[in-house]
């Protein structure tokens, strides 16, 4: 038992880089935790609340029947992105393999080791998605007796399956990465490919004829035939079928003892397969490029970074994805004429289009590359601390890259979102203003916490992208802008938007300028 | 071991340079000069303060006081200007792996400026002669530490630096591609480069160097012509000898 603690203990001491931060200096540590804290109570608070307010939705569309199931298949989906996710570097490719390994410590204890942290991170959004929401269904409809504790065991094990296929399909993808030398950007244009699928499937959803009702229940209803797991889960809460609750739980607990078992086993093997493959050289030799200025170097390079980590890729690009998305959504429902725009009521249409342009900054605003381009520097930084370049260059083409993805896809989800509703062109401007401002926002506030709180000592690029803290202030500072934003809008209309807009744009420049000068790095 | 073209042009000034860590001053009051043409050897023990004066030199962190010149000009006040005339090679050969070692090269040319034909004419020979040649199109991830030793040794040398700065350079290197990187850092110091490499290895050390810096605590303990430093003994017992009276100072 004493060495798992000690595997586990040194895991947790280097998120966010605790330990380092503890032994350099104490008064600041205290101030980041207490940073950290803050920031996760209140992401904890809003997911909570988020859930609560969809199991009453649901309640109030008599679809109440379906949220037990739709709990346990938000922790399934959960777990598998995030266990995926988080496979490569934990489980697979480790860093630290060779050292763990020749540790007088049993295999299976290593590999328990690596998977409690992932079924930790599981478990916890699984009791915070279904905890609210089985609270609100309780207090509407009766349960039977043995409902929460049915319930509460199975919040605590809806995450093994998952895991179990997520584990598969990474184990599976890091073999077949190991040898495929685009398998990164692959792995990521597929990622954002789903995405982008999921966005459309649901926006299909909600534009069917049939409406809300019918399609909802027809969706859920079919759900559960995709993960029994979760019909099985729903039968043992709501009916208390003691079968269907000994199944979950079997399952679970069988499928879980298979993993622990089967990784033990293959540990060794697959990741030592993986570390003697290599992706395969083009089979010309490398010829030399045409030179290009330093500034062009140093874009390239961000582009290679991003396109190389899929997990970079996809945090940084799910915002921009998203709002390309909605903005051929809205051009594609205007041009064919689902939904009817006149099934909008009269007196809503300037309103909606009044408040339009905030949840469209809001996608832009809660990520960019600038986030973690600096921390994923890693150990490498010493090429960009010695690099004979001015910090405006260095920085600049970090900002750069982000913005040349930003801005185009800001220009062009507003003008098929202009062109869709017909906005006039004062309308349109507010639209142009709100989103390029969102973005530049977020590049400018990402890199200039990213560069005063750098991490380079990661084993994962998960690290950075996913816990670092630039990451997770650019969210919330993208949220308070938008709240801002519909706040504005709300007390002045139109003046207030672009107000707040403008207001965006000019901290935008300070934050530029501050980092500049700060030059935290060099 | 001498080499024909030194000079006694000064390429690199360190004055009087302290950096203190809490308690510890890891450089008190550092002071040294290398000359154009010349390969200077750096040796101490384990934390005497080498690495600490290396990334001051590359101007990746800045002394509490004293003052660096490269080619009269001050790494504090123009770092940039400096970074320009500087090659660095770390101790660990840490570089992006997320691209291949070509556009590793390609990027370290296109940062230090340098035109189409010297950058290809180079390349081809220095990877050559490092035996690198035909894996310059995999990517890095894939190279294993002393490959990825040769392609940084690659990427300082693309640009000629009149001051090439090496931390532990022939860590990981097999006995061929030492012997050829010994060759080329003669090579370029003959060409009226100087070269300042920190290293454990002291029989290369002392045949490799026209000069030599024995750091201890922080504090220069010696300093000069390898045959003056060394007289009549082996550089492995002058550092022994130096490093047991230095602690008995101490005590």
């Amino acid at each position: 038992m004493r060495p798992l603690t000690l595997l586990l203990k040194v895991q947790f001491l280097g998120l966010f880089g605790i330990n380092k931060r503890l032994h350099e200096d104490g008064r600041k540590t205290k101030q980041v935790l207490g940073i950290i804290c803050l920031i996760a109570a209140f992401i904890g608070a809003a997911v909570i609340a988020y859930m609560a307010c969809v199991a009453q939705s649901m309640l109030s569309l008599g679809l109440g029947a379906y949220i037990p199931a739709l709990g346990v298949t938000l922790i399934a989906m959960a777990t598998i992105i995030s266990t995926f996710a988080k496979a490569s570097g934990t489980l697979f490719s480790l860093k630290d393999y060779d050292l763990v390994m020749s540790l007088p410590v049993p295999v299976s204890t290593v590999v328990l080791s690596r998977l409690i942290p992932l079924y930790g991170l599981s478990m916890l959004f699984g009791i915070m998605a279904m905890a609210p929401m089985m609270v609100v269904y309780s207090l509407a409809l009766p349960l039977p007796a043995p409902a929460i504790p049915f319930t509460a065991i199975i919040m605590l094990l809806a995450p093994i399956v998952p895991m179990a296929v997520a584990i598969l399909l990474a184990a599976l993808i890091a073999m077949i990465s190991a040898r495929f030398r685009h398998a990164n950007l692959l792995m990521s244009c597929l990622a954002l490919v789903a995405l982008v699928g999921l966005v459309a499937v649901s926006v299909a959803f909600s534009s069917s004829p049939e409406g809300l009702d019918g399609i909802g229940a027809q969706a859920f209803s079919s759900l559960e035939d995709i993960y029994p797991l979760g019909a099985w889960a729903a039968n043992a809460i709501v009916a208390g079928n003691l079968a269907a609750f000994l199944g979950f739980v079997g399952l679970s607990v069988g499928i879980g003892f298979i993993v622990v078992v089967t990784l033990t086993k293959l540990f060794a093997s697959v990741n030592q397969r993986l570390m003697s493959s290599s992706p395969r050289a083009s089979a010309a030799k490398a010829a030399v490029q045409k030179p290009r200025t330093p500034f062009r170097a140093l874009l390239a390079k961000e582009g290679r970074l991003l396109t190389a980590t899929p997990i970079y890729f996809l945090n940084a690009c799910m915002g921009f994805a998203l709002a390309l998305v909605a903005g051929i959504a809205a051009a594609t429902f205007a041009a064919t004429g689902t939904p009817p725009m006149d099934a909008i009521p009269e007196e809503l249409r300037p309103l909606i289009m009044l408040f339009l342009p905030w949840p469209f900054a809001f996608m832009l605003s809660i990520a960019s590359t600038t986030t973690a381009s600096v921390s994923l520097e890693g150990k490498a930084h010493w090429l960009m601390l010695t690099a004979p370049v001015p910090d405006q260059v260095l920085l600049g083409s970090k900002l750069a890259f982000d913005l040349m993805i930003a801005i185009p896809i800001a220009l062009v989800s507003s003008t098929l979102v202009a062109v869709a509703f017909s906005l006039d062109a004062l309308s349109a401007g507010a639209f142009v203003l709100c989103t390029t401002s969102a973005a530049l926002l977020s590049a400018t506030m990402g890199l200039a916490l990213d560069m005063r709180h750098p991490s380079f000592d990661w084993t994962s690029p998960y690290e950075p992208v996913k816990r670092g803290i630039p990451v997770m202030v650019t969210v919330l500072g993208g949220t308070v802008f938008t709240i801002l934003g519909f706040v504005g809008t709300a007390l002045f209309g139109q003046v207030g938007t672009f107000a707040i807009a403008v207001v965006g744009i000019v901290v935008s420049g300070m934050l530029w300028k501050q980092t500049v000068k700060t030059n935290a790095i060099g | 071991m001498g080499n024909e073209r030194r000079t006694e042009r000064p390429i690199l000034v360190v004055k009087d340079v302290t950096r203190v860590f809490g308690e510890k001053r890891a450089l008190d009051g550092v002071s040294l000069e290398v000359s154009a043409g010349c390969i200077f050897g750096f040796v101490g023990p384990n934390g005497a303060g080498k690495t600490t004066l290396i990334r001051s030199i590359v101007g990746v962190a800045k002394p509490d006081s004293g003052d660096i010149r490269i080619a009269g000009q001050s790494v504090i006040t123009d770092a940039l200007a400096c970074k320009r005339l500087i090659a660095y090679v770390p101790d660990n050969p840490d570089i992006y792996e997320f691209l291949t070692g070509m556009q590793y090269l390609d990027y370290m040319a296109d940062i230090f400026e340098v035109p189409a034909d010297l950058r290809a004419q180079r390349i081809d020979a220095y990877a050559e002669r490092l035996g690198i040649a035909d894996d310059l199109g995999s990517l890095i991830s894939a190279y294993s530490h002393g490959m990825r030793q040769k392609l940084v040794l690659i990427g300082a040398f693309l640009h000629e630096p009149l001051l090439l700065v090496l931390d532990e350079p022939f860590v990981g290197l097999d006995p061929e591609a030492s012997f050829h990187m010994k060759e080329m850092l003669r090579e370029l110091a003959a060409r009226g480069s100087a070269i300042f490499f920190s290293s454990h290895v002291l029989e290369v050390v002392e045949k490799l160097c026209d000069e030599i810096a024995i750091i201890k605590n922080g504090r220069i303990q010696a300093a000069g012509p390898t045959a003056s430093v060394v007289g009549d003994d082996s550089l492995e017992e002058v550092f022994l000898d130096m490093v047991d009276q230095s602690e008995e100072v101490l005590r």
